[in-house]
């Protein structure tokens, strides 16, 4: 029954990071923004993450590229020609993942864990769960921190409240990653399953935040239009005049001159 | 087009001028640029700080306004400053 509860989150996870995926895919291609395509590969592969787990038993690989991607959109997003720590993330992110890679190689350690620890392995399984850890801290923070900020500096300027949302939705789903951060730390050593009620409970907590921020993504990205016209139901929209370019520049004359 | 009615709103309060015709000299920037069957949503940030950087400033030019130089360089700075709305506000 435990289990149950986890797999039908994992498919809302999985159900909704797929469904982003394919839709970023085709407004990458429609609006050829080209720093889409990382934003589109992390959500393309967290679920391979899940398929790969199931098929293969191992996800060494994949593992590997999604949060690096997460902080490569999060660049090229908010700060292009813009000072910002994105080489010390990049590459303090590679160095962290090269070293999960190696750990893994030798020892395949999981949260939660499908074997039982020997001793000799418990602080590798500690130094495991610091770099899965230092993962979520070193990618999602810094979008959801930096969607705030921007949120805050055009939350009294005019645009439409729909594009607001999504800068929120985006900033709060992000930093709700970083509890995860801490909670792998509170997963027993003992125990390699979700069957049992404290593993559970701390299981459920982290897969309830993953799935957060899945569903809040998927209704950021992909927000239908009922929605977006309720969210900007008070909001008076721009109608510009249809003026020709003698009109538009007269027009600027005129007012500047007076 | 969210970034241009920003922008727009900016070079508005800026110049003096009503936003929709600073956004009207944003878009004829665009088209001096692209022609005019360039679709809006697929200008990327380096294709809105070009056109800010030439065809803008060119008309700001032919309407001889002063301080140039600088209100070009305030609207990339602008532009660097906010240009997650390009993506944020297109997708």
């Amino acid at each position: 029954m435990l289990n149950f509860i986890i797999n039908v989150l994992y498919m809302i996870f999985f159900g909704s990071q797929l469904i982003t995926c394919i839709f970023l895919v085709i407004r990458t291609i429609k609006i050829k923004q080209l720093n889409l395509i990382p934003l589109t590969l992390f959500f393309f592969f967290n679920p391979l993450e899940i398929i790969l787990i199931l098929l293969v038993g191992s996800s060494l690989v994949v593992n590997m590229f999604s949060n690096i991607c997460l902080v490569i959109f999060t660049k090229y997003t908010f700060f292009r020609e813009k000072k910002s720590p994105y080489m010390y993330l990049l590459i303090s992110l590679i160095i962290v993942k090269v070293i999960d890679f190696v750990l893994k190689i030798y020892i395949p350690f999981s949260i939660p864990l499908n074997f039982v620890l020997s001793p000799p392995e418990v602080p590798y399984f500690y130094i495991y769960l610091i770099i899965s850890s230092l993962s979520i801290l070193l990618s999602y923070p810094w979008l959801g921190l930096v969607a705030l900020k921007y949120y805050s500096s055009i939350k009294v300027k005019d645009v439409e409240p729909w594009i607001k949302t999504r800068y929120r939705l985006i900033g709060y789903s992000s930093l709700i990653m970083i509890i995860n951060g801490g909670l792998y730390f509170l997963f027993p050593i003992d125990t390699y399953s979700w069957e049992q009620l404290y593993p559970f409970i701390v299981g459920l907590w982290i897969t309830i935040n993953t799935t957060i921020f899945s569903v809040a993504n998927l209704i950021a990205w992909i927000m239908p239009q009922w929605l977006k016209n309720y969210l900007n139901r008070n909001y008076k929209g721009t109608l510009d005049e249809n003026l020709t370019e003698v009109e538009i520049m007269n027009k600027i004359r005129e007012e500047t001159s007076q | 087009m969210e970034i241009i009615k920003y922008l727009g709103d900016l070079l508005a309060e800026k110049l003096d001028i009503k936003p929709a015709a600073a956004r009207g000299l944003l878009k004829l920037g665009i088209m001096d640029r692209f022609g005019p069957f360039k679709v809006l949503n697929q200008l990327n940030f380096n294709d809105y700080k070009e056109v800010i950087q030439h065809e803008v400033k060119n008309r700001l030019e032919l309407l001889e306004i002063s301080n140039i130089e600088a209100i070009i360089e305030w609207l990339i700075n602008s532009l660097v400053e906010n240009q997650s709305i390009i993506t944020l506000g297109e997708v």
